[in-house]
């Protein structure tokens, strides 16, 4: 797997845990609210997803391009999750699980 | 600021700010962010203006000592008299190479017109030829401004059409839009309380379609900020000699140059020496400067050369990197002693405060975007625009809303406004439609074209706004510029289907492209019919206790 | 924006009005005075500091004339921009008359 997919997929799945860490959006995904615990846990699975999406991104020859480009990608990762959240709210789950499980198969071993 | 003078919180007069800031020039800001938008793709629309250049090989052939001998020679049959002239060379979005050259202008006649005209006459001239890269023969192109020269420069400096004349209103103008844009964001930032808890929020079906155009307009807002913010900040740096000259006039006095000179990294301000015309070095000479290059920069992409004379009269040859190689804007620029091959200088600038600069402006410009990031970034300019026109039509079915609650009927401002959204939202793509409709339809001998193309372009806006005066709604505008993109599909698929012998990937993707734009139109136009009609049939029923405007109520009524 | 109970009377727009004003003018004068202070007085080469000044010029202004609106009467509003743009003003160009006095 090309690293700009799997980096791809990490700042999905980032922003996926970020949506769900919310009351709101927990409710429309899973029927009910999160508890703190959790909230607590996809707050860290966020950072880390967003973390995990770093290194294939700074593999560009022009580190300011490779910046611009992460910040892109994060933004584009934020707008497939709102569009999920509005549309199609019980997919989030889904999209949490199978983009950090695809980007983490994809990044395993380091090509 | 309450009428009633009563003191307020930051959030408040921080709302009221935003508000006024983003009515009073949110269509001027709609039209920048949506001219700046189709400026990315600035080469590729050129290339529609000029579809001559479609017929050469996109990918670009080697700078070879010959080649560049030719295209030397070229221009001394040209222009024997040239002061000094560049040379681009082609790359994958460009595929012709364009000289462009200085000549004295001719001198003033005993019979000489107004001052303004001898004013022109005494600058030297600027010309400019399309040549095929690997004969430099010229060649034969239309007189066109080009689509996306047109809106990269109406972006910046609101280009008229009256041969550039007002350029300089339209930069400040620009520039006053661009400091109102980033206090309309701050404020905004501040305004919006819920800024993280909404953050994923769009609620499209919500009964108060007030709450529905809010949601819209913070989405577009909140989660492309990092672009917004970046894209108006280094938009206003891209032009601050103009905007903040106080700084340059206290450190270097009228000297301007000098600083412009220092921040690109040169050593010592170099004065342009006197004009003169400037020696053949032919392909001995070339070649010894190209391998003098490949020593410095090895493997480099040099994308153009310029040769001028220098303060001590010798002739100085600029090579210039390729600009998609680093995101910090201007490339480095290599100086040689022309005849004699002897480096002078590399102009490329270290010192932190300007790199940030450099960085800046390149992050604006953008030229180090690759295909999909150059698209990415299209599609963010398209949601600075939704962002505009989203808060415009927010005021008006809030304003509306209010309004129909007191039993009143629209003041005249409001109507105003509305025309006025309409005008610009919908009446914009549809003049740029006009405008790439105007390079197929206009005469080539036409005298004067590229002037003729941009008096398109306003006249159809004229006449947009002209419809929206006299009452053809959203879902008339929508369908003309539907209709006019899908005709320029259709068009585009012609002439790709004439040329599928030697097909590119440019001419190719312009069918493809206009038609979904076409299709995007008709859908927005759909949108508001289905809307409309089923406005109507809730009419009938009893009116409910909240008044609840449905945006495209309010454009229905708007419309006809 | 709230619709208030009467008609917006003349103090009310005149406010407004200088407000605009004090954002509009105030703000470029301190925003010049701040890129001028800046390219003069910081311990960079010329060049840097000029164009250190200039990015900090643009904040001050975009700032400045969030602060207009947020002052709680416009004349608070006047004395913001103009007490530190005169400030700045003077430390810039004050040296520069002085080189002009007679016995200098």
């Amino acid at each position: 797997m090309s690293g700009l997919l799997s980096s791809g997929l990490f700042c999905l799945a980032a922003f996926a845990s970020l949506c769900l860490a919310q009351e709101r959006h927990h409710e429309e995904a899973c029927g009910r609210p999160p508890g703190v615990a959790r909230q607590r846990g996809l707050w860290a699975l966020a950072v880390l997803a967003g973390l995990a999406s770093l290194p294939a991104v700074l593999a560009r020859p022009d580190s300011g391009i490779a910046w611009a480009a992460w910040v892109a990608q994060l933004t584009l990762a934020a707008l497939a999750v709102a569009g999920l959240a509005t549309w199609r709210p019980r997919a989030l789950p889904a999209l949490l699980g199978g983009a950090a499980v695809l980007a983490l198969l994809g990044s395993w071993p380091p090509s | 600021m309450r009428v009633d003078a009563a003191p307020e919180g930051l959030r408040q007069s921080m709302a009221w700010l935003h508000t006024w800031a983003g009515l009073l020039l949110g269509w001027l800001l709609f039209a920048i962010f949506l001219s700046g938008s189709l400026a990315f793709f600035k080469q590729e629309l050129n290339l529609w203006s000029r579809p001559e250049l479609l017929r050469l090989d996109p990918a670009p052939p080697p700078m070879t000592p010959a080649a560049l001998a030719r295209a030397e020679a070229r221009l001394h049959a040209l222009a024997p008299a040239a002061q000094s002239w560049r040379l681009s060379w082609p790359d994958e979005r460009r595929p012709a190479a364009l000289l462009s050259w200085r000549e004295p202008a001719p001198a003033p006649s005993a019979a000489s017109g107004p001052a303004p005209a001898e004013a022109k006459a005494a600058r030297p001239r600027l010309e400019q030829r399309w040549l095929d890269p690997a004969t430099a023969e010229p060649l034969a192109v239309r007189a066109s401004f080009g689509a996306g020269e047109f809106f990269y420069r109406f972006h910046f400096e609101l280009r008229s059409a009256v041969q550039s004349r007002w350029i300089l209103e339209g930069r400040w103008l620009v520039g006053l839009a661009s400091l109102v844009m980033l206090v309309a964001l701050l404020s905004g930032i501040v305004t919006h309380r819920r800024i993280f808890k909404d953050f994923f929020l769009f609620r499209p079906r919500a009964k108060a379609a007030q709450r529905a155009w809010l949601d819209a307009h913070n989405l577009c807002g909140v989660l492309v900020l990092p672009f917004l913010l970046t894209i108006t900040f280094s938009g206003l740096m891209t032009l601050h000699s103009l905007y903040l000259p106080a700084g340059i006039a206290a450190a270097y006095g009228k000297d301007s140059a000098a600083y412009f000179a220092e921040l690109g990294g040169e050593s010592a301000a170099e004065r342009r020496g006197r004009p003169a015309p400037l020696p053949l070095l032919g392909e001995a000479g070339w070649t010894r400067l190209l391998a003098q290059a490949q020593r410095e920069w090895p493997g480099a992409r040099i994308d153009s050369l310029a040769l001028q004379r220098g303060a001590d009269g010798r002739p100085q040859l600029e090579l210039s990197r390729h600009e998609g190689e680093r995101l910090q804007y201007r490339a480095p620029l290599l100086r040689f002693d022309a005849l004699s091959g002897q480096r002078l200088q590399l102009l490329d600038t270290a010192a932190p405060a300007a790199r940030v600069y450099g960085v800046l402006y390149g992050l604006h410009m953008a030229r180090f975007a690759d295909w999909p990031l150059r698209w990415t970034l299209f599609g963010f300019g398209l949601l600075g625009s939704a962002l505009m026109a989203t808060g415009l039509l927010l005021w008006s079915v809030k304003r509306r809303g209010e309004v129909q609650r007191r039993g009143l009927a629209p003041g005249r401002g409001h109507r105003l406004v509305e025309r006025l959204n309409l005008a610009t939202v919908a009446g914009l793509p549809l003049a740029m439609a006009g405008l790439l409709w105007a390079s197929r339809l206009l005469p080539l001998e036409l005298a004067a074209r590229p002037d003729a193309e941009l008096r398109s372009f306003y006249a159809v806006w004229g006449l947009s706004l002209l419809a929206a005066a006299l009452g053809c709604g959203w879902r008339g505008l929508w369908s003309a510029g539907a209709l006019a993109f899908c005709g320029l599909g259709l068009v585009a698929g012609f002439e790709a289907f004439s040329a599928r012998a030697q097909l590119t990937l440019p001419q190719a993707g312009f069918a493809p492209v206009f038609m979904l734009t076409g299709l995007l139109l008709a859908g927005l136009a759909w949108h508001c019919h289905r809307s409309a009609t089923s406005a109507a049939l809730a009419a009938g029923a009893p009116a409910p206790a909240r008044a609840s405007v449905r945006p495209d109520g309010a454009l229905l009524r708007a419309g006809r | 924006m709230k619709p208030g109970p009467s008609i917006p009377g003349w103090r009310y727009r005149a406010g407004v009005g200088s407000r605009v004003l004090a954002a509009l003018l105030g703000g470029y004068l301190l925003a010049s005075a701040v890129a001028a202070a800046c390219a003069v007085y910081l311990p960079l080469a010329r060049a840097e500091a000029t164009v250190s000044g200039a990015m900090l010029g643009l904040l001050v202004y975009a700032l400045a004339f969030m602060t207009v609106f947020a002052c709680r009467s416009a004349a608070r509003a006047w004395a913001w921009l103009l007490g530190p743009a005169c400030l700045l003003g003077a430390a810039v160009l004050l040296p520069r008359a002085a080189a002009f006095l007679p016995g200098a």
